[in-house]
């Protein structure tokens, strides 16, 4: 039996336009599990990436809770979030997002810094553990517009991991790279996971999707379908695209 | 049309900039219009009264019966003279004033009412139509004398005869165009018809041995031809051959010597203005051309998006320069119509000190023509700034491969844990020099201007200004009763006797001698300490030598001196032949006078100075030393306290401290939009790395306590920069423009208040808008960090 990370209750997300209600997420409940790679996937305007930054705090949900270590995400203070998203998430971005003018190890360590209970020198410690594993060690001093997209992703996934989050967020983190560059993120990620770090991504690559140990699918801002699946291995992956592609097909992807 | 709805779009989505312009063209406009139309409305209200009182092409005052009718007579013989009339006045030198007695002075003169004056109404906001003709005992008197003298309606004053005492009650104030003026040391006052004449009766009753206390003397105005066509000088001088008029009279001056005189304090006060006013419009050219080029580094993309849909450079350009015209009209109408109370309230500050009543209303053409200038300037500027346009490629622009703002930094500084605020703010400083170039110069720039401006105000003291028109600074003041042979020994052992008691900050003794000049007879002032005039020096240096003398800006013109000029000077029987080293500016005899050091006066007058200032060290002391000098030299020095002026300087000092009020609330008003314009472009340009540092983590206040930390920095360093360039160049460049406009008396006192005053103002403004623009944080929206 999983432990919960997290969860969402009757979650709602709607705006008001032209005085018409817009509904982006309806009423959804959800359950993430520690140690889950979890993909969202859905077509485009489902609701996906709202859903994503409404669970990681990074916006406000129109209705229902969402509970994470007892507390509800919907109503905290925006400096309790902040801390939140310094001690406990991690976030990719598709852009990548990272500080033009910091550094790659210090786009890394700068989240790190934030975080009281850490000294500097241990953050410095882990960053460059992680540079070594994201292998841009050569290149750590070089500023984000000096290297090439897929650099760039694997600086964010360091940054996203330097406070050994309890969750790690990502926003289709492989939709501005190329296909090297892809698998070399995916397999980081997978990596991530295989060492037991929970993660939650939002994609509509099936690349991407393989390395997920669970699929929820979006329409409407309503989830109508998941799928478990064991975890990743590249020895069966043309079986594994088999499944999901299936599944996908059923809930008429 | 393509042009418009761009143009819209711009204004609708940048609203900061667009308003920011036309506040700071609406401070410009207000400024200038103000000045100019005060000025101007004095000037016309000066000339309208003039007209009203049938004031003469030159006036003068002949107390000496005897020459009246040969001057008449050669006056009335003289082609150049189209008419002159002449009108009976009463000369007084013993009065009392609502309490203050006056002994000794024979510059008060009383003369008939007449409506050709204008008569004020109580809240001194028109004139009442019709006055009463003035009753028996009652007196109508110069609106100055409400300040003068804190002279009220029913106020008494008493005129010593030599017959018995005749009292007065105030019945009203008078606008009068020659001699009412604050500064002028000539007041005239009206009495009714039937006074007059019972005066004129006790004018010779003074016993032989009595002094006289009161006399008669005409005044006379004397109109030139309208087919002459000698100069001022020049008819002067013919006058007085024909006639002797300026050698007789008392005071010979011409109608714009009065009118200059009585305009001398609008004039300094608009001249502080109109620096005031050049220095905005430099601020203003400096933000401009910040917002230009980081509005276009910030619509890169746009542009180049406009540019593949067939924008040409032109019509990018023309959109850009439209809009600042736009701003720039809207400020300017704006400024125009609040202009309108702020003249008013100029006229209202300067009523009491030239005692003319201002109309309504602004100088809209010469505004007008003044300010298109102005936009002139700003589209030059903006066609300039905006070439760059041309090197927009449409397709790297689109394609997001905008220059890149920020570059490798060869200062490596490490991003400290302990001051993460700070060593970010800081490397975001050090690695956007560009940008935050701008913004130091900007800094720098009104740092620069606010300590000119405390420079300026400093300038603008009561005494500063009573200096700069010829006033010698002195605690007190002693009439002297040597003989030559002694003089400068006696002056010596005064000093000594001074310094037993505290060290001297000035010490001149001075007297009065007509000179001719040219044939026409002219004040002159020499001193023992030629220097006293260095502060009112116009042009040129201080007479050193014993053929040296230095001449106003009105005698040069009137006369057509120039500095260099070797001209003959005489006095009774002799003459020499004196260099001219300097124009100054002085009060005394309306400005018509020459200056000279003791000893050059020495070659061709006998007179001693009979008038010594001194100024001390401490001020405080000045009754102990008067009392020492009238004890130690009883029968050669009658020394008394000097503080007839202080009336007078409160006055001046309560107008200056007005414009100064006012160059200051207009100067922060100033600053701070400069300063929310400049941080607001920052913060839109920031606006991604913030959403990035907010999704880290960063707090909201950590991120405004970083961002207003950088422009703290900015700020600070802008500032030394201009602290220096400030010490180096405001004291040659606030005299350079100050003496262009006529302020003479400019001495740059670095202190507390005109140095780290400015600083602090400006760094603080920087820090909290920049925290307070940075508010807008809370607001922005992580998830738009989102492609979906």
């Amino acid at each position: 039996m999983k432990n919960t990370i997290l969860s969402a209750k009757d979650l709602c997300k709607s705006f008001a336009h032209n005085g018409e209600q817009f509904h982006i997420l309806s009423h959804i409940d959800l359950e993430l599990f520690e140690g889950d790679f979890t993909v969202i996937m859905g077509a485009s305007g489902s609701g996906k990436s709202t859903l994503l930054y409404a669970l990681s705090g990074m916006d406000r949900a129109t209705a229902g809770e969402i509970i994470y270590n007892g507390e509800d995400l919907v109503t905290m203070s925006e400096k309790k979030l902040a801390t939140l998203r310094h001690t406990d998430f991690g976030f990719i971005f598709q852009q990548m997002h990272l500080v033009s003018n910091l550094t790659l190890f210090e786009n890394i360590v700068v989240p790190g810094y934030l975080n009281k209970q850490k000294a500097a020198a241990g953050i410095k410690e882990y960053g460059e553990k992680l540079i070594e594993k994201m292998e841009l060690s050569s290149i750590k001093s070089h500023l984000p517009s000096q290297v090439s997209g897929g650099q760039q992703q694997r600086c964010a996934i360091a940054r996203a991991v330097i406070n050994h989050p309890k969750l790690l967020f990502a926003d289709e983190p492989t939709g501005a790279l190329n296909r090297k560059n892809t698998i070399e993120v995916l397999n980081l990620l997978t990596e991530l996971n295989r060492l037991g770090q929970s993660i939650l991504m939002v994609t509509h690559d099936m690349k991407a999707a393989l390395r997920a140990t669970r699929i929820l699918y979006l329409e409407d801002g309503k989830i109508i379908g998941s799928l478990t699946l064991p975890p990743y291995n590249p020895d069966d992956e043309k079986s594994r695209e088999t499944q999901i592609n299936a599944w996908l097909e059923s809930m008429e992807w | 049309m393509e042009i418009l709805t761009i143009l819209k779009a711009n204004i609708k989505h940048k609203k900061g900039a667009f308003k920011s312009v036309i506040i700071l063209m609406f401070i410009i406009t207000v400024s200038l219009t103000a000045i100019i139309s005060s000025n101007d409305l004095t000037y016309r209200a000066l000339e309208q009264a003039m007209t009203d009182i049938n004031a003469g092409d030159l006036i003068a005052w002949v107390d000496d019966s005897s020459v009246w009718e040969s001057i008449c007579e050669g006056l009335s013989h003289n082609k150049n003279v189209a008419s002159f009339h002449t009108e009976d006045v009463l000369f007084i030198s013993h009065y009392i004033i609502n309490g203050d007695e006056i002994k000794n002075e024979s510059s008060y003169f009383l003369t008939k009412w007449n409506n050709s004056y204008k008569l004020f109404q109580d809240n001194l906001n028109s004139f009442i139509e019709n006055p009463e003709p003035l009753q028996k005992g009652e007196t109508y008197v110069p609106i100055c004398f409400q300040n003068l003298y804190d002279c009220k309606i029913g106020s008494k004053i008493i005129i010593k005869t030599n017959d018995g005492d005749a009292e007065f009650l105030v019945k009203g104030f008078v606008q009068e165009p020659l001699n009412g003026c604050y500064f002028t040391g000539i007041k005239q006052f009206f009495l009714s018809d039937e006074d007059f004449d019972m005066l004129m009766t006790k004018k010779d009753a003074a016993p032989d041995t009595a002094q006289k206390l009161m006399g008669q003397c005409k005044i006379i105005h004397i109109f030139q031809s309208d087919s002459s066509n000698l100069s001022m000088a020049e008819w002067k001088k013919s006058l007085n051959e024909s006639s002797g008029i300026t050698d007789y009279s008392i005071i010979a001056e011409s109608k714009d010597t009065f009118m200059g005189y009585t305009t001398i304090f609008p004039k300094i006060g608009s001249g502080i203005l109109y620096a005031f006013s050049i220095l905005l419009f430099v601020i203003v050219l400096v933000v401009i051309c910040h917002s230009i080029s980081t509005g276009i580094e910030m619509a890169y993309t746009d542009l180049g998006i406009l540019k593949a849909t067939g924008f040409s450079n032109t019509t990018i350009r023309a959109v850009y320069i439209l809009q600042y015209i736009t701003a720039q009209l809207i400020g300017i109408i704006l400024g125009m119509a609040a202009s309108y109370p702020v003249t008013a309230l100029l006229g209202k500050l300067y009523l009491p000190l030239t005692g003319i009543l201002t109309g309504s209303g602004i100088s809209i053409l010469k505004i007008l023509l003044l300010l298109l200038a102005m936009v002139a300037i700003v589209c030059a500027l903006v066609v300039v700034l905006t070439a760059k346009i041309g090197k927009i490629s449409p397709v790297k622009a689109i394609s997001g491969g905008a220059e890149q703002i920020y570059f490798d930094s060869r200062l490596k500084t490490q991003i400290n844990k302990r001051m993460l605020s700070l060593t970010l703010a800081f490397r975001q400083f050090i690695t956007n020099k560009k940008h935050y170039t701008g913004t130091i110069i900007i800094s720098a720039v009104l740092v620069f201007f606010m300590m000119s401006i405390s420079l300026l105000t400093n300038c603008i003291s009561s005494e500063r200004f009573m200096e700069s028109i010829g006033k010698i600074p002195c605690d007190l003041e002693a009439q002297l009763y040597f003989k030559q042979a002694d003089i400068m020994t006696e002056l010596d052992s005064i000093e000594k006797e001074i310094e037993k008691t505290t060290e001297i900050t000035n010490f001149t003794a001075t007297s009065i001698e007509y000179i001719s000049l040219n044939g026409v007879n002219i004040h002159c002032d020499f001193y023992s300490n030629p220097s006293i005039i260095e502060k009112t020096l116009i042009k040129g240096r201080v007479p050193k030598y014993d053929n040296e003398f230095a001449v106003t800006q009105i005698v040069a013109e009137e006369y057509g001196l120039h500095i260099g000029d070797e001209v003959t000077l005489s006095c009774k029987e002799k003459e020499e032949k004196y260099l001219i080293t300097a124009l100054y500016q002085s009060a005394n005899e309306l400005g018509m006078c020459i200056s000279m050091g003791y000893n050059a006066y020495k070659r061709i007058g006998n007179g001693v100075p009979d008038s010594l200032f001194i100024k001390l060290a401490d001020s405080s002391l000045a009754k102990q030393v008067t009392d020492s000098l009238n004890q130690t030299f009883p029968d050669q020095v009658e020394a008394v306290l000097s503080d007839s002026d202080s009336r007078q300087m409160t006055l001046i000092e309560t107008a200056f401290n007005g414009i100064s009020a006012l160059i200051y609330i207009i100067s922060a008003i100033f600053a701070l939009i400069t300063v929310s314009m400049v941080c607001m472009r920052s913060f839109l340009r920031e606006r991604t790395d913030i959403r990035i540092y907010k999704s880290q983590g960063f707090t909201v206040q950590q991120l405004r306590l970083q961002f207003s930390f950088r422009f703290l920095t900015v700020s600070v360093i802008g500032s030394i920069l201009s602290v220096i360039f400030c010490i180096l160049l405001c004291p040659s460049m606030m005299k350079t423009l100050l003496r262009g406009l006529g302020i003479t008396n400019f001495t740059t006192d670095y202190t507390l208040g005109t140095i780290v005053f400015p600083v602090c103002m400006i760094c603080l403004c920087f820090f909290l808008f920049a925290y307070w623009v940075s508010g807008k944080i809370k607001n922005v929206e992580v998830q738009e960090l989102i492609s979906e």
